[in-house]
């Protein structure tokens, strides 16, 4: 007498947890740094040097001497993607951490100082806000001159903001709690209060965030690149590659196709980091 | 009904952050290296347009003096001009807006239809195969460049299978819809990837609350538990999303239009960068601004009517 | 003596754990006669909130399932229906009312239209139609300004008024059975006694029979007409009150009573039983209670003891009531 299947749930109480989603954390673990090997063994790794021109195999397809095929100068598309991996992690990584680090800051401050400073802050908030992401970006850039340092720049400028709110939201809650009223009554200086006890315990969410974040710094700096914006050919970049192969697209779809992927996998990568280290943490979205 | 008196009170609130956007626009403008008129006029210009120009942009005053002008100007509609086309920047924006509308709003609606029946089957399905794959299909598309989408797109559709055209914008309805196709679609994917994530989240947060339980208490089919209760409570969450990823979505659309070359205000700003065209960067950053922050209030305008427990 | 509407036999409730496969409740069995209020008390934890779930068949998880037992409603054994003969049973033969009014009911949609859903649904009304016997309804529980209510949403209700709406939900298609699990225990004690005169009053002008599933004693003093005692999933006593409260037949029931502020002496520590209720994986062999139970002895732990007929409908599961009688340590004082 079977009277389990058809019943519908009236609550889930009881619902017994797998122990999450491990497996996710190691798979993202395991991509993330498979890239980051590529990256740091390219120049030992890539079959060819990525800027050697070879006129007499330009535009092949993908064979055995060269597995992503050639481009129009010849060039290594593999080799190519390799040594750009380079670049776009450290697009990905630098483009989060000064964010992380001047947002942080302000956002402690404003948190923890409170009053005027908030009530600025706040406002410059909203109106940051109120600029499409990208757009601003593209109109720092085009004020300071096009190029990855621009790019870096920018983006401090305009990704500030997301960890500014996280660590201040973080911050008023924190400052309320008892460990801080203790520490206050013991004597010790604000300064001291807010970078050694309270930050460590309001980054949590940012670190969460900053993996996901590089998700969408590395998109946005090869879309810059791939804008002609940032990172300038002849420099192997993933968005200049597919750039410099759109004008192909007919003829040698392998140009444009193997940084796109290599784009979707470092994302994926990060991604699952960013899912696995958010369950584990206990930090949702 | 009293809900919706902020409607009245935020368009008054919402001054400060434009007369801020027009504050950071206008700094933008000035901190372009060179000669101001060499950048609104470009380098051919007469001595007798360079004085007038001086005197109605107040060149020659201190900076807060010439945001008082910029900010004149602007209430007058007055942009500036574009070098390359040599016509006022707003009229410029007017011809190309439609173009960008059309894009974003076509995006907009593929998305929807991407993203409801693959979230509610998601969350149907929640632990088996289809959820498995969605979730995962949603996770890599989370990583998809847009611009690489585009020309993954319209390697296989336009180029190889021949069905939908490279480039440009037609000129009837219909043929707009056609052009437009892929890059919306493009955009539709792209926006699908979190919103399905969200939704489903939602959604199953929802099956498992409470007020659920009193219903199918009531003897009430599942069916019915899903649509007239589940639905519109997940809902509220995801369209708060859906606002705070137009911005996203406007900045998409830069790329998209300069992917397929579509005539809108996107890829006006990419051409106008490289072309020193900087009157003309500005202004679209700053429409593109306005347009957020409208769709921030239609956004809470919709929030407020779908939750009647929302008092802003 | 009235019908018997509800008649529990041997209900076996168990839950898939990462231990195995556990008993949750352990046949218990017990009837509601028409027009009876039946008290099902125990702690957090006994199984009474399950019990109550199992009858509607709608438990918490996936992993619990009615092992055995039959329930028969009006004479047929519902444990044998499928789920679309279940939801003709769910708010038209039984009706359910919840702990947290405020959780139960749907934010975003206003009360009428939820009261009014269900007559939608199972008698086929039109909107309009089913809207007037919703502000019925909440006219009957005691609702002022129905017409106006029906409009409002659940969170301009105080938790009194929702519970009174939660409860005119559940009787909107005219079930015989109402049970009402913990429907007091959120609300503040002056809206506790309201709620309780509310569902005293309906059990009169309707001739509804209810099954009130609550931890406190006080509640059940005031409101039932026989109490039925769980602990750790097993029934271990049954009585009409007055049998019951003035002479218990088990150790866990009168350590029960005895708790109750109220009988206390000023200034007198109030008596507690020691221990904890056990964990579902962890149940004492035999008499579920001995541990705690100051009077165990060998046998207790020897054997599961059974429900015994102690008198005319009282029924105890304690093998030591006899002598425990008679060393006037249990019954009447």
């Amino acid at each position: 007498m079977n009277m389990t299947t058809s019943i519908p749930v009236l609550r889930r109480r009881f619902r017994i947890r797998f122990g999450g989603h491990p497996r996710v954390l190691y798979v993202g673990l395991g991509i993330t740094i498979f890239w980051f090997i590529l990256a740091l063994g390219a120049d030992v790794i890539a079959p060819f040097d990525p800027n050697a021109h070879d006129i007499s195999n330009v535009l092949d397809p993908p064979s055995f001497t060269h597995w992503f095929g050639t481009d129009n100068f010849g060039r290594d598309v593999l080799s190519r993607v390799i040594h750009g991996t380079r670049v776009d992690l450290q697009m990905g990584l630098i483009g989060v951490i000064l964010p992380f680090l001047l947002g942080t800051v302000v956002g402690a401050f404003s948190g923890y100082f409170g009053r005027f400073i908030d009530i600025v802050l706040m406002r410059i908030l909203d109106v940051m806000l109120s600029f499409p992401w990208l757009v601003l970006l593209i109109a720092i850039i085009t004020v300071l001159r096009p190029g990855l340092g621009s790019f870096y720049v920018a983006i401090t400028l305009v990704g500030w903001v997301s960890y500014a709110r996280l660590v201040r939201a973080q911050t008023l809650v924190l400052k309320n709690s008892d460990f801080v009223h203790a520490a206050v009554s013991l004597g010790y200086g604000h300064l001291r209060i807010l970078f050694r006890h309270i930050l460590p315990n309001a980054l949590i969410p940012s670190i969460v965030f900053s993996m996901s974040d590089v998700v969408l710094v590395i998109l946005a700096g090869s879309s810059i690149s791939y804008l002609g914006l940032g990172v300038q050919p002849p420099t192997a970049e993933w968005g200049v590659m597919i750039a410099e192969g759109q004008n192909f697209i007919v003829t040698a779809w392998w140009i444009t196709a193997f940084p796109g992927l290599s784009i979707v996998l470092l994302a994926f990568g990060f991604s699952l980091l960013a899912d696995g280290l958010g369950e584990k943490l206990g930090v949702r979205e | 009904m009293h809900r919706f008196k902020f409607v009245i009170y935020r368009p008054i609130q919402m001054i400060p952050v434009l007369i801020g956007i027009s504050l950071i626009t206008f700094i933008l403008i000035h901190s372009i290296p060179g000669d101001p008129v060499r950048i609104l006029l470009g380098p051919r210009a007469t001595k007798d347009v360079i004085k007038a120009v001086r005197a109605q942009y107040g060149l020659d005053k201190p900076v807060y003096i010439q945001y008082g002008y910029f900010l004149k100007n602007l209430l007058h509609g007055d942009m500036g001009r574009s070098i390359v086309f040599k016509m006022p920047v707003l009229g410029l924006i007017l011809e190309r807006i439609s173009a960008t509308l059309f894009l974003v709003s076509n995006g907009l609606i593929y998305a929807l239809i991407l993203t409801l029946p693959l979230a509610i089957m998601a969350a149907l399905y929640q632990g088996r195969i289809p959820d498995h794959l969605i979730r995962l299909v949603s996770t890599v598309g989370l990583g998809f460049p847009a611009f690489w989408l585009g020309i993954m797109m319209m390697m296989v559709f336009s180029v190889w299978l021949g069905k939908f055209p490279v480039s440009g914008y037609g000129r009837t309805f219909i043929e707009h819809l056609h052009h437009l196709f892929l890059p919306s679609l493009t955009i539709a994917i792209a926006l699908s990837a979190i919103l399905i994530r969200n939704l489903r989240a939602s959604l199953l947060t929802e099956l498992d609350s409470d007020y659920v339980a009193a219903v199918r208490a009531k003897g009430l089919p599942e069916s019915w538990v899903f649509i007239r209760h589940v639905i519109r409570n997940s809902l509220i969450p995801t369209i708060n999303l859906l606002g705070v990823n137009l911005g996203w979505l406007i900045g998409g659309t830069v790329i998209i239009e300069t992917v397929f070359s579509v005539p809108g205000l996107g890829s006006l700003l990419v051409s106008s960068i490289f072309a020193r065209d900087y009157m003309v960067v500005m202004a679209i950053t700053m429409v593109f601004a306005c347009a957020i922050v409208l769709v921030n209030f239609t956004v809470d305008v919709i929030t407020v009517a779908l939750d009647p427990r929302i008092q802003l | 003596m009235n019908a018997k509407v509800l008649e529990v036999r041997d209900l076996e409730v168990t839950i898939e754990t990462p231990a195995g496969v556990l008993t949750a409740i352990d046949r218990a069995s017990f009837d509601l006669r028409k027009g009876e209020i039946l008290g099902l008390v125990g702690e957090s934890g006994s199984g009474k909130t399950l019990t109550g779930r199992a009858i509607m068949r709608l438990l918490p998880s996936k992993k619990m399932a009615i092992r055995s037992g039959t329930i028969h409603v009006n004479g047929e054994d519902i444990t044998r229906y499928d789920e679309s003969r279940m939801r003709g049973v769910r708010g038209r033969i039984i009706g359910m009312i919840f702990q947290n009014p405020s959780s139960h009911l749907d934010p975003v949609m206003t009360v009428g239209k939820q009261i009014a859903e269900s007559i939608k649904f199972h008698e086929g009304l039109s909107s309009k139609a089913s809207l007037l016997r919703a502000a019925e309804l909440l006219r009957q529980v005691d609702i002022p300004d129905p017409h106006i209510r029906l409009n409002s949403f659940s969170h301009e209700f105080s938790g009194g008024m929702r519970q009174r709406a939660m409860i005119a939900m559940a009787l909107a298609c005219r079930p015989k059975i109402l049970i009402a699990d913990e429907p007091t225990t959120a609300l503040d004690v002056t809206v506790q006694a309201q709620i309780l005169n509310l569902l005293l009053d309906l059990r009169q002008r309707r001739g509804l029979s209810i099954m009130l599933v609550t931890h406190d004693l006080g509640v059940v003093a005031q409101t039932c007409d026989t109490i039925a005692v769980m602990y750790a999933g097993r029934l271990v006593e049954r009585a009409t009150k007055k049998d019951l409260l003035s002479g218990p037949l088990h150790p866990y029931t009168k350590g029960l009573i005895a708790s109750q502020p109220g009988k206390t002496q000023p200034r007198q520590q109030l008596p507690s039983i020691s221990g904890q209720p056990p964990a579902l994986a962890s149940f004492p062999e035999g008499c579920r209670f001995h541990p705690r139970c100051e009077f165990s002895e060998a046998e207790c732990q020897a054997a599961v003891p059974a429900l015994e007929q102690a008198d005319r409908d009282h029924y105890t599961a304690c093998r030591r009531w006899h002598s425990l009688v008679q060393q006037k340590v249990l019954g009447a004082a």
